[in-house]
C-alpha cells in the first residue's frame, strides 16, 4: 500500500463510529438503526481504500531521472536539502570584483 | 494491474454501499409485537400512542411533563392475588437495551387486569432533544402472558451543542482518514 494503512482504519473506524450518533443527533437515522454498527465497518473499508489509492502527496514518479541508483543519506535530508538549499552566490570573478569598487 | 486493483476496490466499495442502503430500508411494522395487550398514552401536548401507533410513526413528546395512560390485558378477572412484572426500555443498535422503569415499584401483586392512571415523567437533561427517532419497547407479564409492545419516541427540542461537538468531531475523523491516503516517502 501507497499510503498510510494503520491511520486509514483507526482513523476510518472513528469516523464510521461517530458518524452514526451524528446522524441521529441531527434526526436523519433511528437510535436503533443497524448504520450504527454498520457505519464503522464501512469506516475502516474507507479508511483501507484511502491507503491503497493514497491519492494525494507527490508520487514517485515525479522524481528526477537522472538519481543515482544507489542514496546512502536518509531519503528526508536528502530531499530536505535538494529543496532548501540555495544557489552559492559567486564568490570571485571580474563582475563582482567591478561592483564592490564602484 | 492497476485497474484491476481499482475495479475490485470499487466493487468492495459498491458492495458496502448496497449493504448500507438495504439496512437503513427498515419496514413499517405495527406496534405490538407479541400478545393481546391494549393500552394508550395521551401526553401534555396532546400526541396519544395506542397499540395500533405504527413503528413508522416518530411519536414527538415533551421532555418532561404527565402522561395519561390506560392499559389492558384481557386477560379474565380474578379474586386472588397474582403476581405482576413489567419494564419499559430504550432500544440501540445490536439489540443493547437501557431500562428506563420497572413495575410494580415497589414489588408486589395485583387482582387487576386493567389499568388506568396519570405518571409524570423527566427525561434526564443529558438525553439529547429533537434527535432522530428512539425505539421504546415495554414488556407486561401477568398469569403466564407476555405483552410487547415497541414505538418510536423523539424528545422536543433542539439537538444543539451535542449535535455541532459531534458534527466537529466526525469531522476530524474524517480528515484523519482522507490523510491515509497520504503517500509514504520512498513508497
Amino acid at each position: 500500500m501507497k499510503g498510510r494503512p494503520i491511520l486509514g482504519v483507526v482513523a476510518g473506524f472513528l469516523f464510521g463510529l461517530l458518524l452514526g450518533p451524528t446522524l441521529w443527533l441531527w434526526g436523519v437515522i433511528e437510535l436503533a438503526s443497524p448504520l450504527m454498527w454498520i457505519l464503522p465497518i464501512v469506516g475502516i473499508v474507507l479508511g483501507l481504500l484511502m491507503a491503497a489509492w493514497a491519492p494525494f502527496g507527490m508520487d514517485s514518479t515525479d522524481e528526477p531521472a537522472d538519481e543515482p541508483a544507489v542514496d546512502t543519506a536518509p531519503p528526508a535530508r536528502s530531499d530536505a536539502l535538494s529543496e532548501t538549499a540555495p544557489e552559492a552566490p559567486p564568490t570571485s570573478g571580474p563582475d563582482s570584483k567591478d561592483e564592490s569598487s564602484s | 494491474m492497476r485497474k484491476r486493483r481499482r475495479l475490485s476496490a470499487l466493487s468492495v466499495l459498491g458492495g458496502t454501499v448496497l449493504l448500507m442502503v438495504a439496512a437503513s430500508a427498515a419496514p413499517a411494522s405495527a406496534e405490538v409485537i407479541q400478545g393481546p395487550c391494549t393500552g394508550s398514552a395521551t401526553f401534555d401536548n396532546g400526541v396519544t400512542v395506542t397499540e395500533a401507533t405504527p413503528l413508522s410513526q416518530v411519536v414527538v413528546i415533551p421532555p418532561e411533563g404527565d402522561v395519561d395512560y390506560s392499559g389492558d390485558t384481557h386477560l379474565p378477572p380474578t379474586d386472588e392475588e397474582e403476581p405482576f412484572s413489567g419494564s419499559a426500555s430504550i432500544e440501540t443498535a445490536l439489540g443493547v437495551r437501557a431500562p428506563i422503569v420497572n413495575w410494580p415499584e415497589p414489588p408486589g401483586e395485583t387482582k387487576l387486569t386493567q389499568s388506568s392512571g396519570t405518571y409524570t415523567y423527566e427525561a434526564p437533561a443529558w438525553v439529547p432533544r429533537g434527535t432522530g427517532a428512539i425505539k421504546v419497547t415495554a414488556t407486561h407479564t401477568q398469569r403466564g402472558q407476555v405483552c410487547t409492545a415497541a414505538f418510536n419516541v423523539a424528545l422536543e427540542g433542539d439537538p444543539g451543542t451535542q449535535a455541532a461537538v459531534a458534527v466537529g468531531l466526525t469531522a476530524v475523523a474524517g480528515a484523519a482518514t482522507l490523510a491515509a491516503g497520504t503517500k509514504r516517502k520512498g513508497k
